[in-house]
């Protein structure tokens, strides 16, 4: 970690227990921040004033057909290339079975030709089912917002503008319902992403700008529309409003194994994070200012609740819950302030008196207060993902790690059906991930290994035996040699002896476990809004909402989209 | 065909647990496989319809160890891929030149010997000094060598001419065999080459410098890799192996 803070000059500072932090409970309330993605990028797009212009334009009176977006970026040319496709609303289908879309999209290394067109015609509308090349970075998907999008070329048609609190039920014009990266299906992979487009070397960053061009063009879209509907009447939209439509995200349960797969990516997220709380806590100077701005954050996430409206029942209850709490908070903060002097204090009573969905609300809204001690960090959220094997590292060695940093894994009782409730597979349907009951449902022995605390538990135990049986000082290579089955295992805990916030630490087979949790704490960390969830296992959200739109660059920028709201507080 | 790294890595990690390889060693043996080929090493006798089926019929190891000494470690693989075991195998002899300042193993009738070349990479890269090298499958004239190089984390590949009869020990590497040395330092490994196989020092007879092999790496991560449809479809055969049916109560475990 000595390498990870570049150039910023402030030491690195002791974090919150790896315990308090990695808390599943805690992670499944967590809020976007200025270190999220979205955020990182558009302050990325407005400093270096990207130039996002559309080159090609190739749709008819309905809006269907194809739109190229040459971005330029001062460094790299890119283009976002769109096919835009009528589709019966009975076809319109938000899961990852889906096999046709509204709209799908590619985000590709510099600029394309004809034949690039052609080819993707072919394959990009296919989804998982068409190949693509190196050349492209991203695949997505996405549908509309019918009622929406209709109601917005409606009124933009006839001369009016959309009525944005119309727009607080349902902020977007359109939704992604997949966002690929990462080598699948030919696109370049990521290692080549990083190397060879800077812009794009930060995780998740040109996912998140498909996201960003999506609403761009979603805009774009209903104007034209509403143009050729009715040329003598209709009106451009306000860039107030423009600003307050986002882009909507449906993620279900393929988000979270990932979480699971890349611990050392997932400790580097969350320290980075709680080092801006340390900085804050060590260096942040309590003022009136800042206080002020803090009750304004406050307010504003007070009233940006409001105007979320979820049908589900246990994340009403949480927002009402955040909400009474922050008016508690709201009410006290002067003067607590005041007589403390430091923030640490203010963090520990809230952490101590308050719900987690509130804890994590101030986390945030205090990173706000203080852009010089955080944003420099967004540099430091790659990693190196290898895993090696330490062979010569002895049974006891092995064993005394994992009673250190894996002690929550020792703590649970799997022995219980409750407990092994649960298992994770990859279903024949687009290879997608599923949950499954294991006592009811088949496909138990291809279970993906992703319950890590009874993978830990299990490897404890039979090192305990080869303790007693063989020698404490036996190497570990001769352990794997016998148990070859436990050389991912042994791998990962080895690793992450030095990774503190990499371990999820819950049961991830228990009855009781929410998935949500760990695509809500994904989802944290790319930038959504509105966490509407619509089962155990699945969530839409809001992206960019609030965000600066492409008419915006290159003007100053006002890094202060959080927690959108329709009107101002 | 051209696929990604992380596709290749994907498909021959579902690949190899449709054959029956568990946690870990499925990973690990997608991992070098994908080291390999990325690296511009042929391993396409490695994944032969063949040897695929061998592999999922394969349910107990052949392996075994026939000398363990501080500082030897002598393996008979009984005809087991080095995909299977070998790459663990390769660990212990790190582990124990850790310990003795230089090891020799030996992995008798191991099949898929160049695939020990991600292995040296890893102990390179790990600042130990690495040597692997087998007698050549079609050709017995010729002794393959994967080392370490100096200062660099990706090996160089070279291949030497079998000189005359002496009394050297490659000459006893037959044409399934392969001997791995790991040293501390790197005096200690030229003093090991030296007194047991200097058939493998000098001038080579055909070499790829760690250069060269860096630049296929890098020539994989920006145009792709090359795969033939024939292996996509048969990884793909038993990646499905893996998969689970689909029903109405699964999708509902999706969220549906």
């Amino acid at each position: 970690m000595i390498e990870l803070i570049k150039e910023s000059g402030i030491p690195l500072l002791p974090t919150r227990p790896p315990a308090t932090v990695m808390d599943i409970n805690r992670l499944g309330s967590m809020h976007q921040c200025r270190l999220s993605f979205m955020r990182s990028l558009m302050r990325k797009v407005m400093r270096e004033k990207w130039s996002i212009k559309p080159s090609v334009i190739k749709l008819d009176d309905h809006g269907y057909g194809v739109i190229v977006y040459r971005v330029d970026t001062g460094k790299n040319i890119y283009s976002f290339v769109l096919f835009s496709n009528h589709l019966d609303d009975d076809k319109r289908n938000d899961r990852v079975i889906a096999e046709e879309w509204d709209v799908t999209m590619t985000l590709c290394i510099g600029d394309v030709t004809r034949d690039d067109i052609d080819q993707m015609r072919e394959n990009v509308p296919k989804q998982e089912a068409g190949r693509v090349n190196s050349k492209m970075i991203v695949l997505s998907r996405g549908n509309k917002s019918s009622r929406n999008f209709d109601y917005v070329v409606s009124e933009l048609s006839s001369g009016h503008q959309p009525d944005k609190q119309m727009l607080t039920k349902v902020g977007y014009l359109y939704r992604t319902t997949a966002v690929y990266g990462s080598g699948k299906f030919g696109m370049a992979d990521w290692e080549k992403v990083k190397q060879t487009c800077p812009e794009f070397a930060t995780p998740f960053s040109a996912e998140m700008f498909v996201c960003f061009m999506l609403r761009h063009f979603s805009i774009d879209q209903a104007e034209r529309l509403a143009s050729i509907q009715s040329p003598s009447t209709a009106v451009a939209m306000d860039d107030d409003i423009k600003r307050y439509i986002g882009i909507g995200n449906s993620t279900g349960l393929g988000m979270a194994p990932f979480l699971i797969r890349h611990p050392k990516l997932i400790s580097r997220w969350l320290w980075v994070r709680e080092q801006a709380l340390a900085r804050i806590s060590t260096f942040g100077d309590v003022n009136r200012d800042k206080v002020n701005k803090l009750v304004k954050i406050f307010v504003k996430a007070q009233k940006h609740l409001e105007e979320t409206e979820v049908p589900d029942e246990i994340q009403t209850k949480r927002n009402d819950v955040l909400k009474s709490e922050l008016a508690q908070v709201i009410a006290f903060l002067p003067d607590f302030s005041c007589a403390n002097q430091r923030w640490d204090t203010f963090v520990e009573h809230i952490g101590t008196h308050f719900s987690f969905e509130t804890q994590e609300v101030v986390s945030s809204s205090l990173m706000e207060l203080y852009p010089d001690l955080v944003d420099d960090l967004e540099d430091n959220l790659t990693v190196d993902e290898h895993y090696r094997l330490q062979p010569a590292m002895t049974l006891s060695e092995l064993k005394q790690i994992i009673e250190v940093s894996y002690d929550w894994a020792l703590e649970i009782d799997f022995s219980t059906k409750d407990a092994n409730h649960f298992f994770w597979y990859f279903s024949e349907e687009k290879m997608e991930p599923r949950l499954g009951d294991r006592y009811n449902e088949p496909g138990e022995d291809k279970e993906m290994p992703l319950i890590i605390g009874r993978l830990v538990r299990d490897c404890y135990n039979k090192l305990m035996d080869d303790v007693v049986e063989y020698s404490p000082n036996e190497m570990i290579a001769y352990f794997l040699l016998r148990r070859p089955e436990l050389s991912g295992i042994v791998t990962r805990i080895q690793a992450m002896s030095a990774e503190p916030m990499g371990e999820i630490r819950g049961n991830l087979a228990d009855i009781n476990m929410r998935p949500l949790d760990l695509l809500r704490c994904k989802l944290s960390f790319f930038g959504v809004s509105k966490f509407d969830p619509k089962s155990k296992l699945w969530v839409r959200n809001t992206m960019f909402q609030g965000a600066p739109i492409v008419s915006d660059i290159g003007k100053t920028y006002h890094d202060d989209w959080y927690f959108p709201v329709a009107s101002g507080v | 065909m051209k696929i990604s790294k992380n596709e290749l890595t994907s498909l021959l990690k579902q690949a190899f647990q449709g054959c029956g390889f568990s946690a870990g060693v499925y990973e690990t043996a997608a991992t070098t496989v994908v080291w390999c080929k990325t690296h511009g090493f042929d391993i396409s006798s490695a994944l032969t319809a063949e040897k695929m089926a061998g592999f999922q019929a394969h349910t107990k190891s052949n392996v075994k160890i026939l000398v363990d000494s501080q500082d030897e470690l002598s393996v008979d693989f009984g005809g087991d891929s080095f995909i299977v075991s070998g790459v663990l195998m390769a660990e212990l002899v790190y582990a124990k030149s850790i310990a003795a300042g230089l090891c020799l193993g030996k992995f008798i009738d191991c099949p898929d010997r160049k695939l020990v070349s991600k292995s040296v990479a890893d102990f390179g890269q790990r600042g130990v000094h690495c040597t692997a090298y087998w007698r050549d499958n079609e050709d017995p004239n010729l002794i393959n060598v994967t080392r370490t190089v100096d200062g660099n984390w990706c090996p160089e590949y070279a291949r030497y001419l079998s000189a005359e009869p002496s009394d050297k020990r490659v000459v006893e590497l037959d044409q399934s065999s392969l001997y791995l040395v790991c040293a501390d330092t790197s005096a200690a490994m030229d003093e090991y080459l030296l007194s047991e196989c200097d058939e493998i020092i000098g001038k080579p007879f055909q070499y790829w410098l760690s250069e060269g092999i860096k630049a296929n790496e890098r020539s994989s991560l920006m145009d792709g890799i090359d795969i033939t449809p024939e292996l996509w479809d048969l990884l793909g055969g038993y990646r499905d192996k893996v998969l689970v049916e689909s029903t109405d109560e699964s999708r509902k475990g999706a969220g549906a």
